[in-house]
């Protein structure tokens, strides 16, 4: 027994109010001048000490009565076990865990996985057995450290018996979902189980009520859980709420039951009914569970939140009685110091608080039962595409043609006001949901709506709006939806939407789905250009290439033409046609990527415009041109790599920048052969020997070079192109360096230190198995030539993992970090300054992994972004970036309404969908008489409501609260 | 009598007798049980005979009486001298004793009027009765000292009467506060030799000992006394619930905290003992006992409609 207990604690400091009254009323005393004293010293003299012992006895007792109601609220603490013949050595330390058997009725279940990975977390070298209940082993199901029963329907007669032999054996037993067992099963572990819903318990209460609160309140590691981004009330919610669909199975409200070694869950674990196991909690409640269930009996005893036993409830109940009959004597005796009004009150009070302390010692739950109206849930698209024409042509919108058919329902809609409570959620805003108090200020309402919303998905926003719904009303109640909308979805509908859909089902909500299908299925007349690319810098005189995507919705069998406009904003130039395309139209919804090239003819800052000419049956028009600038640069970045080996990033770095026409690339392989020179045209013979040679290049890049191998001139010459002496007129040059984790960074020492932005020291030793993939660091989220998406921050675990790192732990000052490893334990790219150059470090050579998959693009983009950035870090304009905004709307790149995606919504419901023409009214599909709908609200345990207890608080200090006002 | 009764309304006084209140007195005599002494001719049957109209007796002539009071009719029936004798009518003299103790100073929160105040009030209408009615009346008040007032005659003398005894206050009843009531009764005694009626107007909280001490000298005068119990409906009834300090009227260093719920049954029934001794002892002596409630009307004391 622990009186370290929530409720014991919270409660205690109540039961000192008696006390804390009583010592207010003898504070306060008045004076009085008195004549009659030596009568008045007589009578003190009889029948002072007589009263004091009545005080002190009554104070007592109602002290005692408040903590009789203390510990009957929170009467866990009383649990005693029914086997504690158990030596304290064994006590405190819960059995190990050897051994699973986990007995599933469907091996392709998922539980079996989640349960397998859960107990690897744990840490425990488990032997983990699966099985089917045709194929229990019977020696391991009994004598496995711990037996799981999951969502099994037919339990055969001699499981049920092991089942019995490890509970009267206190031996752990896991039973989750147990709904799902047939009667005959049930009825064979009805011992082991909690009655149902209409079955008389065998015993008041024959389970404990645990919930994951209770189990995870004393949870050791439950803070550094909850030291993640979701906040700690919001984990137990989403348990509670997750674990909350279930009680409808059984008469006793409650999450987890446990009676003698068995637990029984009303929740599946198969990631499917149940978030349980999709849930941070899931590890900490498993661990938790594993922790008490192996626990022996005796400690199962110091839970929390174990409910007392029957007898000692009645105990507890007839001692309160006594204590109150003793006050009811106390209080009704004769003389009275109170007046015959405030004697009946008093009695009034105690016999009220006599029916509350029976109430909380009997603990009985009740149920509401409420009658309340039928609810309708109307779903208003506000998406972009309700502002296309209802038909081809036609002036009226979609939105508009929802207006009238709102309007057109007026009447209708107040007439199931009177039966039904309406509610309406925008598409946009399924989370909101608000009451329609009047037909007329809702139609008004959407008139004034504005559909600029960039999602439209029916069925999440039916998923949505009917959850946000139901945790909002009693969701019985939900009778039909109706869901206003093109039915024209972007994209796919929200992943999570089938499973809400299914949850709410299960949980009860199952409205009847009605659609009012707006627009026509077939696409508006729209040609659009979209995704257009160009480098932000050009070469003068050089081809560029300028891509795009021509988009072209109803225009089937005409011809769109698409004109390149070029404007050289220096010489103020006229704008002239660069360009012009001529493209058919095959199809109904036409999607062509197209290009141009570009030639700037000058150096100079350039305006490309493409723009569609001639399309006037179309509709959308703001997607018919789109503007890129671009600079043109007159000459080319020249870079130097130099590799000591053919390594694999050498060899698609040097492949990259060779296409790339921007820069103009020699290469050094120091271990090559002679006859490499002669293969590759930008191969030099060695390293330059002079600094002017050497000053040539904007750029030098080394992977993994060998530095020992340089001659002393050429030390030299790289020293002064480091040390930056190279006269006044001279630019800016950049090294950028590719260090293997093996990297002896002895010679790069001595040939100049203040290459490396670390101390050679604060290196670890390389580990031969590190996979880590990269983050971008604060400084580089600021870095525009990093950005590799213009739309969405770009994601850089999505990228394969890297091969070994160089492992720093301490940088250099003024180096600035760019990228880390995704563990943030080692820098991945620094730059810093030293002299006139500027020096990016790259901790790794396996950058070229980025390649694998879909990073190619990103791999590509990187590096030409890193030459041009190191070159000319102040100008990102010059770093190529990808389409800059989406001119178009998502809304708009389908235009055609989809009346079919609204019928498969309504039609598994007994719904249906119908269009404004059809002229339809909202009474067609629900009756406006519909009836109250009987709620049986959840079952509210009376026992543990703390304002029972304070009820009981008031009424006992009646007497003194009295006084007490009186007084004020 | 109506000049007498018209003081003047603004003024505070608990003197400020109305003319209804003394209208409804108007039936009412002041008497007194027993025979008294008198220096003028009055309603009240005087301790010797004298020439009157009332015949007492016949008793045998002896040397010295005078010759006009034998009664000449029976010697020539008998040859025998015999005297005449009537009875003797003298006026009474009441006399007030107002206890002007500090405790007498008392008034409740719901009362009109202090305990003091209303014994002024009862002495002031019985010297209205007794003026009316051709008697002496005179007062005396026992507080930290001893004020004995000249005898009134006529009811032109009640205005002065009741001047001199509004001039009354309650104060310890001596310097050093712990005299009783039987030697301030015996101090007045010494003043008042001439029989009559005395009316003793007190809350009588002092010992009933001393009670006893006192009214048992006043009836070995020959006084005929009547005693009025003046005590406030608090001292009544304890109707007090607050945890309360009590101090003592008499002496601040008395006190007492009491619940006073707790000690109210206890209280009431110490006050019952006391009020019975008080009138066992008056019953003894064949004196007149009236209770006074201070939020009873005068009239309705007087009537001895007082609560018991």
């Amino acid at each position: 027994m622990t009186l370290l207990q929530p409720w014991i604690l919270l409660t205690l400091p109540l039961a000192l109010a008696p006390l804390i009254l009583y010592w207010l009323r003898r504070r306060w005393t008045e004076r009085r001048s008195w004549a009659a004293m030596d009568i008045l010293f007589q009578a003190y003299k009889t029948a002072a000490p007589k009263q004091k012992q009545s005080d002190v006895v009554q104070l007592i007792l109602q002290t005692a009565l408040i903590l009789l109601a203390v510990v009957l609220v929170a009467q866990p603490v009383f649990y005693v076990p029914q086997q504690t013949e158990v030596s304290n050595s064994q006590t405190d330390a819960p059995a190990e865990l050897h051994s699973v058997y986990l007995i599933v009725n469907d091996a392709s279940n998922n539980a079996p996985a989640y349960f397998k990975a859960g107990f690897e977390q744990l840490g425990n070298d488990v032997r983990f057995d699966v099985s089917t209940p045709d194929s229990v082993n019977p020696t391991t199901a009994q004598n496995a450290d711990v037996l799981i029963l999951h969502g099994i329907r037919s339990v055969p007669q001699w499981l049920a018996k092991v089942v019995e032999n490890r509970r009267t054996e206190l031996r752990p037993v896991w039973i989750f979902a147990p709904h799902c067992l047939d009667d005959s099963s049930r009825q064979l572990l009805k011992d082991v189980l909690p009655p149902l819903a209409g079955e008389p318990s065998k015993t008041a209460r024959p389970y404990e009520t645990l919930n994951p609160r209770s189990l995870l309140w004393q949870t050791p590691d439950f803070e550094s859980l909850a030291g993640k981004p979701v906040p700690f009330p919001s984990l137990i919610n989403s348990v509670y709420e997750s674990t909350d669909g279930w009680s409808s199975a059984f008469s006793d409200s409650s999450t987890i039951l446990s009676r003698d070694g068995v637990w029984v869950f009303s929740s599946a674990v198969d990631g499917t009914q149940s978030a349980w196991s999709m849930s941070d909690l899931w590890i900490p409640l498993l661990d938790r569970v594993v922790t008490v269930s192996l626990s022996t009996p005796s400690t199962t005893s110091t839970i929390e939140y174990k409910p007392g036993t029957t007898w000692l409830s009645r105990v507890l109940a007839i001692i309160g009685l006594v204590i109150l009959v003793t006050l009811f004597w106390r209080f009704g005796r004769k003389p009275s110091r109170y007046s015959q009004r405030e004697r009946r009150w008093g009695w009034i009070c105690f016999i009220a608080a006599g029916a509350i302390l029976c109430v909380m010692a009997i603990q009985t739950t009740f149920k509401p039962v409420v009658w309340v109206k039928p609810s309708i849930l109307f779903l208003v698209d506000d998406s972009q595409s309700m502002n296309l024409p209802q038909q081809p042509g036609d002036a009226q919108t979609r939105n508009q043609a929802m207006v009238q058919w709102v309007d057109k329902n007026t009447d209708a809609l107040e007439k199931l006001l009177q039966n039904y409570r309406l509610f309406e959620s925008a598409f946009s805003s399924p989370d909101a949901v608000t009451e329609i108090t009047s037909a007329a200020d809702w139609k008004s309402t959407l008139e004034q709506r504005t559909a600029n919303a960039l999602t439209s998905d029916p069925k999440g926003a039916l998923a949505h709006g009917v959850e946000t719904l139901s945790s909002q009303i009693d969701r019985q109640t939900l009778s039909a939806a109706f869901i206003l909308s093109d039915g024209a979805a972007v994209g796919q509908p929200a992943p999570d939407s089938e499973q809400v859909l299914n949850n709410q089902r299960q949980s009860g909500v199952n409205p009847k789905v009605f659609a009012l299908a707006l627009g026509q299925d077939k696409p508006i007349p729209n040609a659009g250009i979209e995704n257009v690319k160009l480098d932000s810098v050009l070469f003068a005189g050089h081809e560029n290439e300028l891509e795009f995507q021509l988009r072209a919705d109803g225009l089937q069998g005409k011809t769109v033409k698409v004109e390149l406009i070029q404007t050289c904003n220096l010489r103020s130039s006229n704008p002239k046609v660069a360009g012009s395309k001529e493209i058919k139209v095959p199809s109904p919804h036409f999607v062509v990527n197209q290009s141009f090239k570009v030639v700037p003819p000058e150096p100079g800052e350039y305006e490309y415009t493409l723009q569609i000419v001639n399309q006037d049956d179309e509709f959308i028009k703001a997607d018919n041109a789109v503007t890129r600038r671009a600079e043109a640069e007159e000459r080319q970045i020249r870079v130097l790599l130099v590799s000591g080996s053919p390594c694999w990033e050498f060899r698609y770095l040097r492949n990259l920048l060779a296409r790339t026409g921007m820069v103009k690339l020699s290469v050094v392989l120091q271990n090559a052969s002679k006859e490499y020179v002669k293969e590759d045209s930008c191969a030099l013979e060695s390293f330059p020997t002079s600094a002017e040679r050497l000053n040539e290049f904007d750029v030098l890049i080394f992977i993994n070079p060998v530095l020992d191998w340089l001659t002393a001139e050429q030390q030299d010459a790289l020293r002064e192109y480091i040390s930056g002496e190279l006269g006044e007129n001279s630019t800016r040059k950049a090294i950028i360096c590719f260090w293997n984790a093996q990297t002896d960074f002895a010679p790069v020492t001595a040939l100049d230190g203040r290459l490396i932005p670390f101390d050679v020291s604060e290196v670890s030793a390389p580990s031969g198995k590190i996979r880590s993939a990269a983050a971008i660091s604060p400084l580089g989220q600021t870095t525009a030539w990093l950005q590799m998406s213009s739309k969405d921050k770009f994601d850089w675990s999505t990228l394969p993992p890297l091969g070994s790192v160089v492992s720093v732990k301490q940088l250099k000052a003024n180096v600035q970090i760019l990228l880390t490893t995704a563990d943030n334990a080692s820098p991945l790219l620094t730059v810093h300054d030293v002299g006139n150059v500027r020096v990016a470090t790259v901790l790794t050579d396996s950058l070229w992994r980025w390649r694998q998959g879909a990073g190619e693009a990103i791999y590509n983009q990187f590096q030409v972004n890193l030459v041009r950035a190191m070159v000319k870090p102040s100008a990102d304009s010059r770093v190529e970036k990808p389409v800059e905004d989406a001119v178009v709307s998502e809304e708009w790149r389908n235009t055609s309404a989809n009346s079919a995606a609204l019928s498969e919504l309504c039609k598994p419901t007994g719904g249906f969908a119908f269009r404004p023409a059809d002229n339809k009214s909202v009474l067609d599909a629900v009756r406006p008489d519909a009836p109250r709908v009987r709620v049986v609200r959840p079952p509210v345990a009376i026992w543990n409501q703390f304002w029972l207890l304070a009820l009981l608080l008031a009424v006992l200090l009646f007497d003194w609260s009295r006084l007490y006002l009186k007084k004020e | 009598m109506d000049n007498n009764a018209a003081r003047l309304p603004d003024e505070f006084s608990p003197l400020n007798l109305s003319l209804a209140t003394l209208a409804q007195l108007s039936g009412l005599k002041l008497r007194s049980r027993r025979v008294v002494e008198g220096l003028l001719a009055g309603e009240h049957r005087g301790a010797g005979q004298g020439l009157a109209v009332e015949f007492a007796q016949l008793r045998p002539y002896s040397p010295g009486d005078e010759l006009r009071r034998v009664d000449w009719k029976v010697y020539a029936r008998t040859d025998k001298l015999h005297v005449r004798q009537y009875e003797e009518d003298v006026d009474l003299c009441v006399y007030m004793f107002l206890d002007a103790s500090a405790g007498m100073g008392y008034k409740g929160e719901s009362s009109p009027l202090s305990k003091f105040e209303y014994a002024q009030i009862l002495a002031g209408v019985n010297a209205y009765l007794a003026l009316r009615q051709n008697d002496s009346a005179c007062w005396a008040a026992s507080g930290k000292d001893v004020d004995v007032s000249a005898p009134f005659r006529g009811l032109n003398q009640w205005t002065t009467f009741l001047d001199s005894l509004d001039e009354t206050s309650v104060t310890n009843r001596f310097p050093n506060g712990n005299a009783s009531i039987s030697a301030a009764l015996s101090h007045v005694l010494t003043r008042w030799q001439r029989k009559g009626l005395v009316l003793v107007f007190s809350d009588f909280f002092d010992a009933p000992e001393s009670v006893e001490s006192a009214l048992k000298r006043l009836r070995a005068m020959g006084h005929d006394c009547r005693v009025y119990q003046v005590l406030d409906r608090d001292e009544l009834t304890f109707p007090f619930n607050n945890r309360t300090r009590f101090v003592d009227l008499e002496s601040d260093a008395h006190g007492l905290d009491a619940e006073p719920s707790q000690i109210k049954t206890a209280y009431l029934e110490a006050l019952e003992r006391h009020l019975s001794a008080i009138r066992s002892i008056c019953s003894a002596l064949e004196i007149e006992y009236r209770l006074a409630p201070t939020d009873v009307p005068v009239e309705q004391i007087l009537r001895g409609g007082g609560t018991p």
